[in-house]
């Protein structure tokens, strides 16, 4: 063996020491992180409660892998750092979303939710027909069991940003040309005699001047949500004129730029993206938290505290709404308070179930339920869990 | 537990690692051992049970052969082990179809049918099942003595690199190695290459075309144009094979690291000129297992022609159903015998008369277009499928984007899984390293050098990138799990 050779045999004995101990290293980097910070944590981006350590049952031991799994996931510790990392390259190397199936890009800086509205802007998640037969034979069942206790219902179906804001979405993004599952939803319920009140041509026909959702979040903003009330405001003053209108000359209009929102931070880049804040000054409703009823929050539902919601104005010539909604009802809850003697608002675990024992606490004068057209599906799951509560009854 | 997850990575493997290399001699094999329990048991406790009983029953059935050979008893005893081992598969594996086609039949001549409580598949039956024939058989072949340590056979059936999706080690040809094998720096070092390497392929290529290809194949093909259909089936053509191979390289550097060789399973299948050609490169351990277990045993091509091609048919019909216990996996299977026949019968001659590029071009069209029925649920959804494909299906009304597809990284990923899928990388090192060891000595030094560094940081990139996709809730199983 000459030198060179043994030369370079001890180059590929070092390269393989090297290896081998870089290699180990990194994987126990983490464990000691979990003791000893080496490198510091990053801001986390994640809106939810970790899961924390199961406990170990020795006489069911099947689900402890896959909880335990969850647990060292959700704790890991460099889990910030990583996870901020991946949004960086992601971002300024491919210049696409860190998590694709959650949150995608747009034109201009415009974020758009995957989850549950995708499918639902491009047509491609039809109801079958039965389906749609169980949620209105649902819905009649609520309006004859309201009216027989002299209560209105109202039912509003929130559009979703594609369907408001389709000009941001990538060129070339578009959806089949048939019915959505919200437009077969709110013909049957029309049909069957059900107050029905669809907010898209509203919003569409309102957009022009200023913006009515954020650019980068899925919800819409105080003025989209000033405009949703106003409407449903008029529709329930046809059977109530008692309850005041909502004027937007009454307020001033207020921007101001902020940090991007939810659909940023989801995707970990919030202090990369820029999105404007609207107010309605004076921000202050006339309406004042009131004591609550504490109804029990459903079971594994994240926002135990919005659960419910209670407000009064003190006025005892306006009726009294109860209002079972989701996250679009956030914006709408300041400008409906004040119209009401006593608003309740129900945030049901995006199932909207017909919450009878709260009608029957209650005894509202209109029953609002408010749906975004992207939780079709968890409305169905709330409709049997509304028909087996009744069957238990 | 999947390789490429947070808690194998950084909590299961350097556990192992260390505890190995802190024990000498026959502790190693009932370190491994135990860890290879745990690893198995972390995908369903209860049913880490039936791999403990098949371990055991297959313990002694080998005895009992061994101490039989040469007797017709012995012969009676592979029976028993061989009928018992298939028994096991059939009640887990395919005793849901074996009863829905049955029901099917009843239904047609008004029977009642029989109540089917689904049995959920144990992952990785196929595998070590097989591998627990192949002990009982070299026994009886006399190929290799009976292993007399039961933890050295647990080890054998249950070891972790392999255990759950392959490559399915034939017991000759690792017997030896469960009695002593050698750990040094070198061979950890390959080891550790070839698990990034198998890491990569699937963190970061195969899961970047599963996320194409559960898209197109979420969708009823009524709605898909052909070009959709197309990069739905190509994307699953690279993930199949990026995430299989990558499981394989894995194991096999895993294996290394613990001191075991174990043997190749694919060599660039997508580059054959013929189907033959391709099953000899792909799933090799499988292809293997066929030819030594059951077409010699059947006859193979030593009998006249037409009971060489049953027997070719016979050996891809149990292929299609070893993938899965439905009739599409079957239909898969036969399509590859059907050509496999077709090129004995004398389709090689003008196949290989042809321009070598269309020998490809035959070659993997007739492999891309078998996977449409292996990835599709049913056969009706596979014909809707090729029907779409074709533009025979797409509704008028439909329109697609590809946006949320076709990306800057997603078009880097696919120029890497196209030269990978070839031998461009490795006959790029050849030239570079025959180039520079060309060169005067002071320059191979120099390169050399260079080269280890780049191989050190290179390697170390590569971990560290797929624990960040790892770690960012990407998509991220197995699809030989399902085997």
């Amino acid at each position: 063996m000459n030198l060179w050779h043994k030369k370079n045999s001890r180059i590929d004995h070092y390269k393989n020491i090297i290896l081998t101990v870089g290699f180990m290293v990194v994987l126990i980097l983490p464990t000691i992180q979990h003791f000893y910070t080496i490198i510091p944590a990053s801001e986390s981006n994640e809106n939810r409660s970790l899961a924390e350590m199961p406990k170990l049952d020795l006489n069911y031991l099947d689900p402890f892998p896959s909880q335990y799994d969850s647990y060292f996931n959700d704790n890991f510790s460099l889990r910030s750092q990583i996870l901020a990392w991946h949004a960086s390259v992601n971002f300024q190397y491919f210049n696409k979303s860190p998590l694709p199936e959650k949150v995608f890009f747009g034109k201009d800086d415009w974020l758009y939710l995957m989850k549950d509205e995708f499918a639902e802007y491009r047509r491609t998640n039809q109801f079958s027909t039965e389906n749609i037969e169980k949620l209105v034979n649902e819905m009649v069942y609520r309006k004859k069991y309201l009216e027989d206790k002299n209560i209105s219902l109202l039912f509003v179906i929130a559009p979703i940003k594609y369907n408001i804001y389709p000009e941001y979405l990538p060129t070339g993004l578009n959806y089949f040309n048939k019915p959505s599952r919200s437009h077969e939803i709110r013909d049957a319920l029309i049909q069957n005699g059900i107050n029905t009140l669809d907010l898209t041509d509203l919003l569409i026909q309102e957009k022009s001047d200023e913006l009515l959702y954020y650019k980068t979040d899925n919800h819409w903003n105080k003025l989209g949500g000033f405009y949703a009330s106003k409407a449903i405001i008029n529709e329930i003053r046809h059977e109530y004129p008692e309850v005041p209108e909502l004027e937007l000359e009454n307020y001033s209009i207020n921007k101001k730029t902020i940090d991007g929102k939810n659909l940023a931070q989801m995707i970990g880049l919030r202090e990369n993206f820029e999105d404007i804040s609207y107010t309605l000054d004076p921000d202050t409703s006339k309406a004042v938290q009131a004591t609550k009823a504490n109804y029990p929050v459903p079971q594994w539902f994240s926002y135990p505290k919005e659960y419910e919601l209670v407000y009064t104005t003190s006025n005892d010539s306006l009726p009294n709404l109860l209002f079972i909604r989701d996250s679009f009802g956030n914006a709408v809850i300041p400008y409906l308070s004040e119209c009401f003697d006593r608003s309740v608002y129900i945030f049901d675990r995006w199932n909207y179930t017909s919450n009878e024992h709260i009608i029957e606490n209650e005894n509202p004068d209109i029953v609002v339920y408010m749906v975004l057209e992207g939780f079709w599906d968890g409305f169905l799951r709330g409709v049997d869990i509304s028909q087996n509560k009744r069957k238990s009854k | 537990m999947l390789f490429s997850s947070a808690i194998f990575l950084f909590l299961f493997l350097p556990i192992v690692i260390i505890g190995y290399y802190l024990l000498r001699g026959e502790w190693r094999n009932t370190f491994l051992f135990i860890a290879s329990l745990v690893f198995y048991a972390w995908g369903g406790i209860s049913y880490s049970v039936l791999l403990i009983v098949s371990i055991l029953m297959n313990y002694f059935i080998g005895r009992l052969i061994g101490k039989n050979l040469g007797k017709q008893r012995s012969r009676s005893w592979l029976a028993l082990g061989v009928s018992l081992n298939l028994l096991f598969l059939g009640i887990f594996k395919y005793a849901n179809f074996i009863i829905a086609n049955l029901n099917n039949l009843f239904e047609v001549i008004n029977i009642p049918v029989i109540n089917n409580n689904s049995i959920v598949l144990p992952i990785g039956i196929s595998f070590y099942t097989f591998q627990s024939l192949s002990y009982l058989v070299d026994i009886y072949r006399k190929e290799t003595g009976v292993q007399r340590n039961i933890l050295r056979l647990g080890l054998y059936i249950s070891l972790f690199p392999q255990l759950i999706a392959g490559p399915i080690v034939r017991y000759h040809d690792i017997a030896k190695q469960l009695h002593s094998r050698i750990t040094s720096f070198d061979k950890f070092s390959y080891g550790v290459q070839r698990f990034l390497t198998g890491l990569a392929k699937k963190v970061l290529i195969a899961n970047s075309f599963a996320f194409v290809a559960d898209e197109m194949f979420a969708m009823a093909p009524t709605e898909l144009s052909a070009p959709m259909a197309w990069l739905g089936i190509i994307s699953y053509t690279f993930q199949i094979y990026f995430d299989f191979s990558g499981y394989s390289d894995m194991a096999i550097g895993l294996g290394s690291i613990f001191g075991f060789k174990i043997l190749e399973n694919f060599n660039f299948p997508y580059i054959a000129t013929s189907i033959k050609d391709f099953w000899r490169r792909w799933h090799i351990s499988l292809s293997t297992w066929f030819r030594d277990y059951l077409y010699i045993p059947l006859g193979g091509n030593r009998k006249n022609l037409t009971r060489t091609y049953v027997n070719l048919l016979i050996v891809f019909f149990l292929t299609g159903l070893w993938h899965g216990a439905s009739w599409n996996f079957v239909v898969w299977g036969l399509v590859h015998g059907f050509f496999l026949v077709i090129e004995r019968v004398g389709g090689d001659k003008i196949l290989n008369k042809i321009w070598k590029p269309l020998q490809h071009l035959y070659t993997i069209f007739i492999v891309l277009m078998a996977w449409v029925l292996f990835r599709a649920e049913d056969i009706s959804y596979a014909w809707d499928y090729y029907k779409a494909m074709f533009g025979m299906n797409v509704t008028t009304t439909g329109t697609y984007s590809y946006f949320k597809y076709i990306d800057r990284e997603f078009i880097i990923v696919s120029i890497f899984a196209v030269l990978a899928s070839t031998k461009f990388f490795i006959n790029s090192g050849t030239l570079i390293r025959k180039t520079y060891f060309n060169g005067n000595k002071k320059v191979q030094f120099t390169f050399h050098s260079i080269h280890s560094v780049l191989t050190i940081g290179f390697y170390i990139g590569i971990l560290i990138l797929c624990s960040m996709y790892l770690l960012s809730d990407s998509y991220n199983p197995f699809i030989y799990y399902r085997f």
